[in-house]
C-alpha cells in the first residue's frame, strides 16, 4: 500500500496520523483538516436538536449569556448551534474558535480580553457585544482540529474547575455526536456503494452475451438470463428449480458434462482451465441447439454453485459444416482434375501443389516453399528446366499478364509436351499476391496434331494428283475422242473414196491410243484403291528375266546390253506385280529414250543399307534436262523426249507403285549421258 | 491477197491432218507450218526474230506436248514478243475442257483466246475473216 500512500488525504485511516505543527507540515494538516470536515457533511445544515442542547447546556453550565459550535473552514468559522449570537459565520481572521485552529488541542480559557493578546483588538471585543470572557473546547475528530465548543461572556471572570471540566465533559459529547455521524455516513456510502455493484453485476447477467445459468449443488437451476431463454426457448420461471441436466442435455451426455463440473471445482484450487464442452442441447419445443458450454465454480455465502456460461453454436456448426463440404467439394475438384496445378507465392515458391502435379504425396510435402531450382535438383532435372520456368515468371510479373507456352521436358525416358499458363492474383492493393500455374498434358494431342498435319499434307497431295488426274483425262482422253468425232464426220462428208479410205485407216491407231490411255487411267487407279496389296519375297534375277523377255526384239533390235549386280541384296519384299512393273517401265524407258549414237547400255544394281534395299537402274541414253524438268518428272501426262508411243504414265505409274508401299523413288541424269533411277524399298529386314 | 500464214503447233498427226484439212475447205488462200512440239517452234521463231523475218498472221498452240509443252511455249514466246515485229495473233487449241487450264491460258497477254478441239471450219472462217478485216486496216 506504500505504493498509494500519502495517508494524510485518505479519510479513513483513523488517528494514524502524525501530527506536526510546524509550518511545514501546517499546509498538509490544513488540508487533511478541511478534508474531514467536509466528510462529516455538516457546514450548512440546518440547526440540530442535539447540537442545540449541548450548547444550551455549555451555557448553562458556565453561567455565560453567549455559547456556540463552530465549525471551522478555510474563510469561515460557521455555527452549528448558538445562544445569544445572531450571527450565523463571522470571517475566520474575526473569530474567538477559529484563533486556535492549528495552534492548540487543549481547552483555552481568556478571563479577560483585555488582558489578552490575541483578542484584545478583536472588534467583537473592542466594539459590540464586547466579549470580555472567551472559553474555547476543541472539537478533535481524526486527531484533527475541525471546530470548537465556545462559551462567551461580556464580563470577565473564572471558571471554576469543575465547570472547565464540565464544559469539556460537553466536548467530548459533541464529539461523540460527531463521530456517529461520521459512522452513518460512511454506511450509508457502502451501503450504496454495495447498490451499485450488485445492479452492475446484474445487468451483466442480463445482457450477457452469453447464456449464463447458476446452478446450484443439488444441480438444479437457480438463475437463468435473458440470453439462456433466448437460446433455448424457455422463460425463466419455466426452469427454475429444476435439474439442469435432465432439463438441458441429453442423457447420454449427462456423464460428460458431470465429470467436468467436477473438474471445475478441483481446477478451481490450481490453475483456472475451463474446458469449453461442445455438444448438443436439449430446447423448448423439442428442437435441438449444438451449444458451447464452460462451467466456473463460485461460492456464494459459503454455498457452492456451478455456473454455466453457454453460446450457440448451432449456426457456427453449420457454416463449419458448409466450410468442411466446400472445402472438400474443392480439394476433390483440385485432387482430380487432369491439369496440373500449382500455387506460387510472389517468389514463385510453392504455395499448392495438387496431386495431378506431383502424384507422390511426400514430394507434394517436400515442395511446399520451396522453388523449381531446389524441385530440379532433388529430381536430378537440368537445370535449363527451372531457369525457363522462372523466366517466364518474371515475364508475367513484368507483363502483369496471365502467359502461355508449350513446354516439352523428357521425363521417365519420354518426351511430354504441356500446355502451361501462368496467371497472376493481385490482392486489393493490386500486389501480387500468388500465381496460379496450370500444366495440361498435350502430348497426345501433339502427336494427334502432328498425324493431323501429315494427313492434310497427304491429303492436299491427293488432291493435287487428283488434278493432274483430271487434267490428263481431260486431254488423253478428249484427245482421241475428238479425234475420233472429227475423223468420221469428215468420212462422212467425204465424196473422194481414196480419201475416205485414208481416213478409216487413220481411225485405227486412234482408237488404239484411246484404249491404252484407257487401260493405263484404268490401272492408275487400281494402285490408288488397291491399298491392301500384300508384300511377296521377290528373287530379283527371276523377275528381271520375265521383264526382259517382253523386250527381246527391242534388245536385239537396239543392240542393247543388260548387266545386273544383284549379289548384295538378292530379294526384295514388294507386290510382284508392282515390281514388275517398275522394272518394265525403267527397261522400257531405257530402250525408247536411247542415245541415237551408241548402242544402249543398261545395269540394274541393289545395295542394302540398313533396313531398306536400294534398286539402281542406270542408262546411257538421251537424259532428262533435270533443271527443266525436275517438278514434272513424275507427274501424270509429262513427256519429256518427242516418241509416238509417249503418253506420260509410264513415271508417274511407277512413283504411285512405289509410294503405295511406303518407298520412294529418285532420280540423277546429265542430258546426253545418261539417267539413273533409284528407289529406295523400306522395312526389307523381314 | 497475199495468203494468211499459220504456224500449227501440235504433236497430234491426226489432228494435224484434219485440221490443214478443215482449213482447206474453207477455200481461203492460207500458208500452214506444222511444228511437233514447243521446243521446235519457238526455235524457229526465235530465227524469224534474229533474221528479221516476219511472224506468222495466227498461232494454233496445243498444250499438252511433248520436250517442250504449250505453257513452256508460252512463257519464252511472251519474252520474245516485245523483238517481234509483228505480233501474231496467238490461239490455244486444246482437247483440255479443264477449267484450270483455261483460267492459266488467260494469264498470258499474247493468248488471244482458248478454242477447245474440234477446230470447226466456221470458226476457222470468222478467224480469217477478222485477220483480213485487220490487215486492210493496216
Amino acid at each position: 500500500m506504500a505504493f498509494f500512500s500519502e495517508p494524510e488525504v485518505l479519510p479513513n485511516n483513523e488517528g494514524k496520523r502524525n501530527h506536526c505543527y510546524n509550518g511545514l507540515s501546517f499546509q498538509n494538516n490544513e488540508a487533511n483538516r478541511l478534508a474531514t470536515l467536509k466528510e462529516l457533511q455538516i457546514l450548512d445544515t440546518e440547526p440540530e436538536k442535539e447540537f442545540d442542547d449541548l450548547v444550551s447546556l455549555a451555557a448553562t453550565l458556565c453561567d455565560s449569556p453567549i455559547s456556540s459550535l463552530a465549525f471551522v473552514d478555510d474563510k469561515r468559522s460557521w455555527l452549528k448551534a448558538k445562544i445569544g449570537v445572531g450571527l450565523k459565520e463571522i470571517p475566520r481572521e474575526q473569530s474567538f474558535c477559529a484563533s486556535n485552529i492549528g495552534k492548540s488541542k487543549e481547552i483555552v480559557i481568556v478571563e479577560d480580553t483585555l488582558e489578552n493578546e490575541t483578542f484584545s483588538e478583536n472588534p467583537h471585543v473592542v466594539n459590540e457585544p464586547f466579549i470580555r470572557f472567551f472559553a474555547g473546547v476543541p472539537i478533535i475528530i481524526n486527531d484533527l482540529v475541525v471546530g470548537e465548543l465556545c462559551v462567551m461572556d461580556i464580563k470577565p471572570k473564572k471558571l471554576s474547575p469543575s465547570m472547565e471540566n464540565g464544559l469539556k465533559v460537553i466536548g467530548r459529547q459533541v464529539v461523540k455526536l460527531l463521530e456517529l455521524r461520521m459512522q452513518f455516513i460512511e454506511a450509508e456510502k457502502k451501503k450504496k456503494e454495495y447498490r451499485s455493484s450488485a445492479e452492475f453485476l446484474e445487468t451483466i447477467f442480463e445482457n450477457a452475451v452469453d447464456a449464463v445459468i447458476i446452478v446450484n449443488e443439488e444441480g438444479t437451476i437457480q438463475q437463468w438470463n435473458p440470453k439462456a431463454e433466448h437460446i433455448f426457448g424457455w422463460a425463466p420461471q419455466e426452469v427454475l428449480g429444476k435439474p439442469f441436466l435432465a432439463q438441458l442435455i441429453p442423457t447420454k451426455n449427462h456423464e460428460l458434462v458431470r465429470n467436468e463440473m467436477e473438474k471445475a471445482y478441483t481446477n478451481s484450487l490450481g490453475k483456472k482451465n475451463h474446458n469449453v464442452l461442445e455438444i448438443p442441447a436439449k430446447a423448448k419445443g423439442y428442437k435441438n441447439v449444438d451449444i458451447a458450454l464452460g462451467i466456473s465454480p463460485a461460492s456464494i455465502q459459503g454455498k457452492n454453485f456451478y455456473i454455466f456460461f453457454i453460446s450457440d453454436i448451432t449456426h457456427r456448426k453449420m457454416v463449419a459444416k458448409e466450410l468442411g463440404m466446400q472445402k472438400k467439394f474443392y480439394e476433390n475438384i483440385l485432387n482430380n482434375i487432369p491439369t496440373d496445378l500449382a500455387v506460387f507465392d510472389d517468389n514463385h515458391r510453392y504455395i499448392f501443389v495438387n496431386p495431378s502435379g506431383i502424384k507422390n504425396e511426400e514430394l507434394r510435402k517436400f515442395i511446399i516453399g520451396k522453388d523449381d531450382f531446389e524441385y530440379a535438383a532433388f529430381r536430378g532435372w537440368d537445370i535449363f528446366i527451372p531457369q525457363n520456368r522462372r523466366k517466364r515468371f518474371e515475364e508475367l510479373k513484368e507483363s502483369k499478364k496471365e502467359i502461355v507456352w508449350e513446354d516439352t521436358v523428357y521425363v521417365n525416358g519420354k518426351y511430354i509436351t504441356q500446355l502451361r499458363r501462368l496467371f497472376p492474383v493481385y490482392d486489393e492493393a493490386e500486389n501480387l499476391s500468388m500465381v496460379i500455374g496450370y500444366g495440361i498434358d498435350i502430348t497426345e494431342r501433339k502427336k494427334l496434331e502432328e498425324k493431323q498435319s501429315a494427313l492434310v499434307k497427304q491429303l492436299s497431295e491427293q488432291n493435287a494428283q487428283l488434278i493432274d488426274f483430271c487434267n490428263i483425262v481431260s486431254h488423253n482422253l478428249r484427245a482421241p475422242l475428238v479425234n475420233m468425232a472429227m475423223l468420221t464426220k469428215m468420212i462422212e462428208e467425204e465424196e473422194n473414196t481414196s480419201e475416205q479410205k485414208l481416213m478409216i485407216a487413220m481411225l485405227n491407231p486412234v482408237i488404239q491410243n484411246l484404249h491404252a490411255t484407257f487401260n493405263d487411267l484404268v490401272e492408275t487407279i487400281q494402285i490408288k484403291q488397291d491399298l491392301e496389296i500384300s508384300c511377296e519375297k521377290n528373287l530379283l534375277t527371276e523377275c528381271i528375266s520375265k521383264v526382259l523377255e517382253c523386250f527381246e526384239l527391242d534388245i536385239r533390235k537396239t543392240g542393247a546390253i543388260i548387266t545386273v549386280s544383284l549379289e548384295d541384296a538378292p530379294i526384295i519384299h514388294f507386290p510382284p506385280k508392282y515390281l514388275n512393273s517398275i522394272l518394265h517401265n525403267f527397261i522400257s524407258n531405257a530402250l525408247k529414250y536411247k542415245s541415237p549414237e551408241r548402242n544402249p547400255s543398261i545395269n540394274i544394281s541393289t545395295q542394302p543399307t540398313g533396313e531398306s534395299i536400294i534398286l539402281k537402274v542406270s542408262d546411257n541414253g538421251l537424259g532428262i534436262d533435270l533443271e527443266k524438268h525436275k517438278d514434272n518428272l513424275f507427274k501424270i501426262g509429262k513427256v519429256f523426249h518427242h516418241h509416238p508411243e509417249s503418253k506420260g504414265f509410264g513415271l508417274y505409274m511407277t512413283k504411285t507403285q512405289v509410294e503405295a508401299k511406303g518407298g520412294k523413288i529418285w532420280v540423277e541424269s546429265t542430258p546426253g549421258k545418261g539417267t539413273t533411277f533409284y528407289i529406295e524399298f523400306f522395312n526389307q529386314n523381314i | 491477197m497475199s495468203p494468211i500464214r499459220i504456224y500449227l503447233i501440235d504433236d497430234d498427226p491426226v489432228f494435224v491432218f484434219l485440221t490443214k484439212k478443215k482449213i482447206s475447205q474453207t477455200e481461203v488462200n492460207t500458208e500452214v507450218e506444222e511444228f511437233g512440239n514447243g521446243e521446235i517452234a519457238i526455235n524457229f521463231i526465235k530465227e524469224i526474230i534474229s533474221s528479221e523475218g516476219d511472224l506468222p498472221d495466227l498461232i494454233f498452240l496445243d498444250l499438252n506436248m511433248p520436250v517442250l509443252d504449250g505453257w513452256g511455249f508460252l512463257e519464252q514466246f511472251e519474252k520474245l514478243c516485245p523483238a517481234a515485229k509483228k505480233s501474231a495473233t496467238l490461239y490455244v487449241v486444246s482437247s483440255s475442257i479443264s477449267p484450270h487450264d483455261l483460267e492459266k491460258a488467260k494469264t498470258f497477254e499474247s493468248v488471244k483466246d482458248f478454242i477447245i478441239k474440234p477446230l470447226e471450219k466456221e470458226k476457222l472462217l470468222a478467224l480469217f475473216q477478222s485477220i483480213q478485216e485487220q490487215s486492210i486496216k493496216n
